[in-house]
């Protein structure tokens, strides 16, 4: 048995281990959280700590063989996309009968992302928000993408239990402060409101997800449901009820659907893209009889993952660049770049004929000296960097459109392009344009609309009547999966250009 | 004048120059591609052995080379892929009827459960290019299809491809199927998420990151 003495904010503790585990490992088992992109297989290197006279090691592939010191970084908060668009549906106060349960009756609205967790906290009595909350997805340290944590809970029932507890622990604790900072007891909380992607609800109710990251995709339920909170033991009121929204598909899930019932764009938008540019890429084409959805599967390059210095969008991430002006997440030392910075770093370089238009860029491109840095390292981007914004953005490019070709659209016909999710909030459009992420033609008709997710959630949890929306949403929709598209792969190819 | 022929073939492979009308690369505008000038090198009275090994393999090992070295990426690596398509259709009814000399079969798919298939189809086309048979047994691919598709090309190598990290699973069982019927296959892995030490602990024969790998492992058995 060795030793292993961890070091993290101001804490201090030393925990033992045996040889032949890995360091990730060993921190796992004792609760210290450790960002793990891929889950442990070694190739994202997001899962760097420092080791005392080692430096920075990947902990999931260094074995300590006698007493260490490792040092962790700073954890971090996230932030919540609070503010709701004018694009988003009015709808009057119909929570049903439960508020009778409580004489301050409280609703709880949540968007459990693959990354983070919003939640809402709505006073039924009235329909107001009374307070916002957000929490990174503690369910990061098993993977950072819903394949990495399906593999990880794939037919190992006390793995998957891992990934329930770890949701679930983050939901009670953002309802447990909710609940202090409020003054209201768990007991008032009486109708709880879950939109969320397709492996988070299996995850959150505990069901087997390994079928969706199989051909052919096929989920345990997709179905809306209504469960008793107790359920879930949340220790709410007892009468309490969750409701989970209705999904699609695999990959198009319960957030899709919350996000397209709760935009409500006034007449003059007819036919409207909806994009979620995130690792999965969601994506939906409305016209008024049908929706055609698809899921571009991008990957997290634009979340950080698989870019040498990326990183999410936390304190130091360079999130703003240009030759000049260089900003970080609250003006801290810049240690990284996230993806909105990224953007802008690449519409830069393209700009100034540093990245060609095949996308070749001769050595790395430093954004931020060592001198300056945060890290005691230059901030820099890699000729490798570009290519996986290359086949990121391509992804996005050809989801948009396949899905306008489906609809049978040309660009003019189509009125708006929303895009939705944390990094579609805080993009510099024309970089994106720039870029080719989005498609020129539609200049000028891109609206970003913050967290729709959280928005349907919201008003599932105000309204009996929103479950009706939500099932028109899915009456309408009808998915197409992009392998099935025989233009796909050189449509994929040909999108890496930038122009 | 033959050997001019076969220099402007390989750069229609190491460019991507499909044929006459294909407007790519701009700067090949108008001029022949590998479609015209394979047709009047066979014409000339030039072998499809010759062809291959003195125009299109010195084409595609170049773009190999590049892609290794990032000096190019996916979409010129296609074209180039196509260029070699419109060559091959020319050469490969000629390889049906002789027992000519390809350096060798090798059987590629992409594993049971995993649908992507761009980078498996760019081996395939890299190792096609540098002269060797490929029999391509596309996506979704059970063991077994292996295992039938190898006894019916004995001597050939299986290469398997996953681009999931839950298809990583099937590929060993589909490694530890195909070794355990016959230990003498050889195995290449290859896609986004696999390492060199998946690759041991499988117990697969070769990994390799970019085709060009996959070429030069082929190549130094062939020798
Ligand atoms: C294009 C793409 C798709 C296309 C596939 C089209 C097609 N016909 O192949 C579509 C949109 C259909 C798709 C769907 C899905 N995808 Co997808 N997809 C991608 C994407 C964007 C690029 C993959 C690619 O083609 N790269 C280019 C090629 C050239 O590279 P490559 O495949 O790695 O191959 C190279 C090497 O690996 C090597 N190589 C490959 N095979 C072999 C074999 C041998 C023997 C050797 C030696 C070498 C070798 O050589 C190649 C050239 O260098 C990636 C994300 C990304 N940014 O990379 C996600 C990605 C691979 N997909 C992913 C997922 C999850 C999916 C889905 C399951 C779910 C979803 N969200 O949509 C679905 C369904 C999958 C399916 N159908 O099988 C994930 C995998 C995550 C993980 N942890 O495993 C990724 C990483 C995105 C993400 N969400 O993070 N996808
Ligand atoms: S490299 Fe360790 S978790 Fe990805």
């Amino acid at each position: 048995m060795h030793h292993l003495k961890i070091h993290s904010v101001g804490e201090i503790r030393t925990v033992g281990f045996e040889t032949g585990t890995s360091l990730l490992e060993i921190l796992r088992s004792n609760g210290v959280q450790v960002m793990a992109a891929c889950g442990g297989n070694g190739t994202c290197g997001k899962c760097k700590v420092k080791v005392k006279d080692v430096g920075m090691v990947t902990s999931c592939l260094y074995f300590p063989g006698h007493d260490e010191e490792v040092f962790l970084p700073r954890s971090l908060e996230s932030k919540v996309l609070t503010d709701q668009h004018d694009y988003t549906l009015s709808i009057e106060l119909e929570p049903g009968d439960l508020i009778e349960k409580s004489e301050h009756p409280v609703g709880v609205a949540i968007d459990v992302g693959t990354t983070s967790i919003a939640m809402y906290f709505i006073d039924l009595n009235n329909g107001h928000t009374l307070g916002i909350a957000g929490t990174m997805n503690s369910q990061g340290q098993y993977g950072a993408d819903v394949i990495s944590r399906i593999n990880y809970c794939s037919h190992k029932p006390d793995k998957l239990k891992d990934l329930q507890a770890a949701v679930l622990n983050d939901i009670r604790s953002l309802i447990q402060k909710e609940c202090e900072s409020h003054k209201r007891k768990l007991t008032d909380i009486v109708k709880v409101s879950v939109a969320a992607n397709t492996t988070m609800l299996h995850m959150l109710l505990g069901e087997d997800p390994t079928a969706i990251a199989l051909a052919p995709f096929t989920p345990k339920f997709i179905d809306a449901k209504i469960l008793p909170a107790s359920k879930l033991e949340l220790g709410l009121n007892p009468a309490a009820k969750v409701h989970v929204l209705p999904s699609i598909s695999a990959y198009v899930g319960a957030d899709v659907v919350a996000g397209l019932a709760a935009i409500d764009p006034p007449e003059s938008i007819k036919n409207y893209l909806f994009v979620d540019i995130g690792t999965n890429g969601e994506m939906a084409i409305v016209t008024p009889d049908k929706i055609w959805t698809c899921a571009t599967a991008a990957g997290p390059a634009f979340e950080g993952a698989n870019i040498s210095c990326g990183m999410g969008a936390y304190a130091g991430a360079i999130s703003s660049f240009s030759k000049d002006d260089v900003v970080t997440i609250n003006d801290e030392k810049a240690i990284g770049i996230c993806g909105s910075g990224l953007l802008e770093a690449v519409a830069y370089l393209l700009d100034n004929e540093i990245v060609s238009m095949e996308g070749n860029l001769e050595e790395d491109f430093v954004l931020v000296d060592a001198n300056k840095s945060g890290t005691g390292d230059a901030v820099a981007l890699t000729p490798k960097d570009i290519r996986e914004v290359q086949l990121a953005k391509s992804a996005i490019s050809c989801g948009i459109i396949a899905l306008t070709e489906k609809a049978g659209l040309s660009y003019d016909e189509v009125d708006a392009l929303f895009v939705a999710g944390g990094f579609g909030n805080y993009m510099n459009i024309e970089s994106a344009i720039r870029i080719g992420l989005l498609p020129q033609e539609m200049k000028g008709k891109v609206i970003q609309i913050g967290n729709t997710a959280g928005a349907g959630a919201v008003l599932d949890v105000c309204s009996e009547k929103f479950a009706k929306r939500l099932n028109e949403v899915v009456k309408k929709s009808e998915h197409f999966d992009l392998a099935d598209d025989p233009n796909f792969a050189m449509n994929f190819a040909m999108g890496m250009y930038f122009s | 004048m033959m050997e001019e022929l076969l220099a402007k073939l390989s750069d229609c492979i190491e460019f991507g120059k499909i044929n006459k009308v294909s407007p790519y690369p701009p700067n090949m505008k108008d001029m022949d591609g590998a479609d015209e000038i394979t047709k009047q090198l066979l014409d000339g009275g030039m072998s499809a052995d010759d062809i291959l090994q003195k125009g299109l393999v010195i084409g595609m090992e170049k773009v190999g080379v590049k892609f290794r070295e990032n000096k190019v990426f996916v979409p010129q690596v296609l074209m180039s892929a196509k260029a070699m398509d419109a060559a091959m259709a020319h050469l490969k009814p000629i390889f049906a009827e002789s027992s000519s000399s390809r350096k060798g079969t090798f059987i590629i798919g992409t594993v049971e459960g995993d649908l992507h298939d761009i980078g498996k189809n760019l081996v395939a086309m890299m190792v096609e290019g540098n002269g060797y048979e490929v029999i391509d047994l596309g996506v979704d691919v059970k063991a077994e299809k292996f295992i039938e598709a190898a006894d019916a090309h004995p001597g050939a190598v299986l290469a398997l491809s996953a681009l999931l990290t839950t298809t990583m699973e099937n590929m060993k069982q589909i490694t530890k199927a195909i070794k355990e019927h016959n230990s003498a296959i050889q195995i290449c892995i290859g896609g986004a998420p696999i390492t060199q030490e998946f690759c041991d602990q499988i117990g697969a024969d070769s990994y390799n990151p970019d085709p060009q790998g996959v070429v030069e492992f082929l190549n130094a058995k062939s020798a």
